[in-house]
């Protein structure tokens, strides 16, 4: 039986310029064409979970609009997401809620900060879900643009998230337009970021990461492992992240994705990935005299300087999480600094 | 990345190399990890100095197959003369 659907609707043209123009005016894009979405789109949407169109997945921040299932699927729709990916759009969205990842401070904050989905399990590929070259930006692939794009639009249009409004963000970044990329695991020598999180291999998995942007990290100079990862470690502690500004230190991840050959590099070095987080939480940490005498103040007030007088980015080892992806060029990384007041969550698709 | 593609390109090479006695096998081409490792065998081989030196060896190889595959991949060349 199809599902009967209950949103506003609103009369549009068929032209597609004439949708796009509408969208703008009414604020319901994100400047980019969109999808109508009409009841077949809405309705094949609605037909990839097992979920009822009213079923509510919670109330999205900042403005706290109610997310159902039938309206999520208005929003894919206008991304151009197909009833597969879906599934892993409510995933995201189930992630998001979660309090401890802290929804309504990254989209309500000053800073940069957005969610980022990372996506382990077998439909990744198929989806167009990318992870070769250029899954950061410029690959193109269905999937990371219309996953990534579905969860913004929903935000927006459910949420009431707008930049210069509703968000205070000074600048934004460009995965507000929607950042899903995933993670190449047949080129990993450990464990997937799923599986390490309590996910099995035969599971569609979205993580979401409050990442503040992409880092970009090269080197060409050294080959040696724990060189290479020394430096990612300081790179990553740079004196003005967040994870400095705030509290303790205590929250938030940093996302390090390597590609291929360096993740090789690495494992002759760390077979086991918790070997490689511990080093880069020992090395992550700058000397207390980097700061000016104000700041020293501030981070010693906060007990963030231990008695060698080195400030450490982070509290604990798991706090990197080290991913792979990206072409085969070798030479880089790229970092997910944190903003700090966020927990990384995931959560699996569930399909019918 | 079609195997049979990188088959082919191997086999181009191999021609080649079976004028002074050496051959290329191919040990595995993965789609899924874009991983091309190829083997140079050297056993009739009188002069193993007299087959193509190891990296222009590789360089011509990455180029064959590059001719022959769509985007990136990684190639991994087993040469005996390398330690």
């Amino acid at each position: 039986m199809s599902a009967v659907l209950t949103s506003e609707r609103a009369e549009v043209s068929t032209d597609a310029e004439a949708l796009y123009e509408l969208s703008l005016e009414g604020g319901w894009g994100d400047g980019a064409p969109i999808l109508a979405a009409t009841d077949e789109r809405v309705l094949s949407l609605l037909a990839a979970t097992p979920s009822a169109p009213d079923y509510v997945i919670g109330a999205l921040p900042p403005q706290y609009g109610v997310a159902t299932v039938e309206l999520v699927a208005v929003n894919a729709a206008m991304a151009g997401c197909v009833p597969e990916a879906f599934p892993l759009v409510l995933a995201a969205l189930e992630a998001i809620l979660v309090p401890e990842f802290n929804a309504f401070g990254l989209t309500t904050t000053t800073s940069s900060v957005f969610p980022m989905l990372i996506v382990n399990g077998p439909s990744r590929a198929e989806l167009g879900i990318d992870y070769r070259a250029g899954c950061m930006g410029g690959a193109a692939g269905r999937g990371s643009m219309t996953i990534g794009r579905s969860v913004s639009l929903c935000l927006r249009n459910i949420g009431g998230q707008r930049a210069g409004e509703t968000s205070r963000t000074v600048f934004g970044q460009p995965a507000r337009f929607g950042l899903c990329f995933g993670e190449w695991e047949e080129r990993s020598p450990w464990p997937s970021l799923a599986q390490r999180r309590g996910f099995t291999a035969d599971d569609d998995v979205v993580t979401v990461h409050g990442g503040k942007g992409t880092f970009p990290l090269a080197d060409i100079n050294n080959d040696d492992p724990r060189d290479l990862l020394l430096l990612i470690a300081k790179s990553v502690a740079f004196p003005l992240s967040n994870m400095y500004l705030g509290g303790s230190g205590e929250n938030g991840e940093v996302v390090i994705a390597v590609n291929p050959i360096w993740a090789d590099r690495f494992a002759t070095a760390f077979p086991e990935i918790e070997a490689m987080q511990e080093f880069l939480w020992q090395h992550a940490w700058q000397p207390i005299e980097l700061w000016p005498e104000l700041n020293r103040e501030i981070l010693r007030s906060k007990d963030r300087v231990d008695g060698a007088g080195r400030v450490s980015l982070a509290r604990r080892p798991d706090q990197f999480v080290p991913i792979v992806c990206g072409g085969l060029g070798s030479l880089h990384a790229i970092a997910l600094p944190s903003f700090g007041e966020s927990q990384m969550q995931s959560a699996a698709a569930i399909r019918p | 990345m079609n195997p049979q593609d990188v088959a082919e390109a191997v086999e181009e090479m191999g021609a080649l190399l079976r004028l002074d006695g050496a051959d290329l096998r191919l040990v595995d081409a993965d789609p899924k990890t874009d991983r091309i490792e190829i083997a140079l065998e050297l056993e009739g081989v009188d002069c193993e100095e007299c087959v193509m030196p190891p990296a222009l060896l590789e360089q011509m190889i990455s180029d064959a197959v590059s001719r022959c595959v769509r985007g990136e991949f990684e190639l991994v060349l087993r040469d005996p003369r390398v330690p």
